[in-house]
């Protein structure tokens, strides 16, 4: 299979951004699409910050669709291939990538919708330890914070964070005593990337907002500004 | 121990979504693998392993179908696990007819015989594929998901094939392959 031009489903989170840096090996991701759900109740698509999403593709240089999407599963799946349409229509994409790592709920419907529209899919995370995803992250210097919590024992001393050695520690620790995901694809631990290897300006939080309350938590951020390299 | 992975992706990120799940588990578990395309392996590699597992492949990768050439697998007396796509290529070198069908998601799976690789009567699988097979001799169907048979090995060889993807929730199949067998 030569170099194709493949759509990224984008969360802003390091899932998706890893994704997006490892897809970049190999093929060329024409445009970023991500879904925004009408409230937090979505089982399939993240949600804090997704507003940050349109700067985050100003830093990488790449277009992104946004589009709205219903918290009913039926509804938001067909928002999806709608979304994958135009990016077929619009940037010519043959396939997506996304950073799925062990959800069969998410990946199952994923590859239903990639099979009708004739897309190929990919998912470079797929079955990742956890903690060498972590460690990757690390490796790689991407910048990511925490964003949301949601949770017990995660509290608000994690959410802002940025994910370092130190909080790969304390995760860690949660995750032998509570059987916590370290990684939070479980949801329990939502991201904001703020540079990484593929960006061409980084992003620095200028205004913030902590919302915490019920073992679950939100960083929301309020103000961004993109700096160059 | 020395088992040999063979890729059928045409594309090389589609390894790390289907070979190297497979490879990790055997990390884990203290067991190195070597990583080859099948466009690359000849009956030598085949021998010198001790167990090979032909891995899965993106939903929309039909390149090994089309070009690959797999009957040296008839030539080989080591055991060989075909996962998904190899299991559709384990189905074609033995004489097996394959028809379009999609499966994709978790199905609940029964066995219908004694099972090496796996000791349940009942277990659910994750599966992703377009293609199913027609089992005949000298195959034979080890378990099913609804009618379609999704668990097969040769009547007399250690050659055996999982439609669905045991590296998602059954690894054990792939433990007990590389363990148990001789």
């Amino acid at each position: 299979m030569g170099f194709m031009k493949i759509g990224a489903l984008f969360s802003g989170g390091k899932d998706s951004c890893l994704a997006i840096y490892k897809a970049q090996k190999f093929h060329e991701v024409a445009c970023l699409i991500s879904l925004i759900p009408e409230s937090e109740e979505s089982r399939v698509f993240h949600f804090p910050n997704i507003w940050v999403t349109k700067f985050q593709a100003e830093c990488m240089g790449l277009p992104i669709i946004h589009m709205k999407t219903s918290d009913d599963e039926r509804r938001a799946l067909n928002d999806l291939s709608r979304a994958l349409k135009l990016a077929v229509r619009i940037f010519g994409i043959e396939g997506i990538v996304t950073g799925i790592i062990k959800s069969t709920y998410q990946a199952s419907r994923i590859q239903r919708i990639c099979n009708k529209l004739n897309l190929w899919c990919f998912n470079p995370l797929w079955l990742k330890d956890p903690k060498e995803l972590l460690s990757e992250i690390l490796e790689r210097n991407f910048k990511v914070i925490i964003s949301g919590v949601f949770a017990y024992p995660l509290n608000e001393r994690f959410l802002g964070r940025i994910i370092d050695a130190n909080l790969v520690k304390d995760l860690l620790e949660v995750h032998e005593k509570y059987g916590i995901n370290v990684a939070g694809e479980g949801g329990e631990i939502e991201t904001t990337v703020l540079d990484a290897p593929m960006f061409k300006k980084r992003l620095e939080v200028t205004d913030y907002e902590i919302q915490y309350g019920d073992n679950s938590g939100i960083f929301r951020i309020k103000g961004l500004r993109l700096i160059d390299r | 121990m020395k088992v040999l992975l063979m890729s059928l992706c045409s594309d090389p990120l589609s390894d790390l979504e289907f070979v190297k799940p497979v490879e990790d588990i055997l990390r884990n578990h203290g067991i190195s693998s070597l990583i080859k395309h099948y466009s690359k392996i000849s009956l030598r590699d085949l021998n010198s392993a001790d167990k090979v597992i032909i891995c899965g492949s993106a939903l929309s990768d039909n390149a090994f179908l089309e070009s690959g050439s797999f009957e040296i697998l008839k030539e080989s007396d080591n055991p060989i696990l075909g996962i998904g796509s190899g299991f559709h290529i384990i189905a074609r070198v033995f004489g097996c007819n394959l028809f379009n069908k999609i499966r994709i998601g978790v199905f609940r799976v029964r066995s219908l015989s004694e099972n090496i690789l796996l000791d349940k009567k009942c277990f659910y699988a994750y599966f992703m594929t377009k293609k199913v097979a027609e089992i005949i001799r000298p195959l034979k169907i080890l378990a099913k998901s609804g009618e379609l048979g999704c668990m097969i090995k040769h009547e007399h060889k250690d050659i055996y094939g999982c439609l669905f993807h045991p590296e998602v929730m059954n690894a054990e199949i792939i433990l007990n392959f590389v363990l148990k067998l001789s």
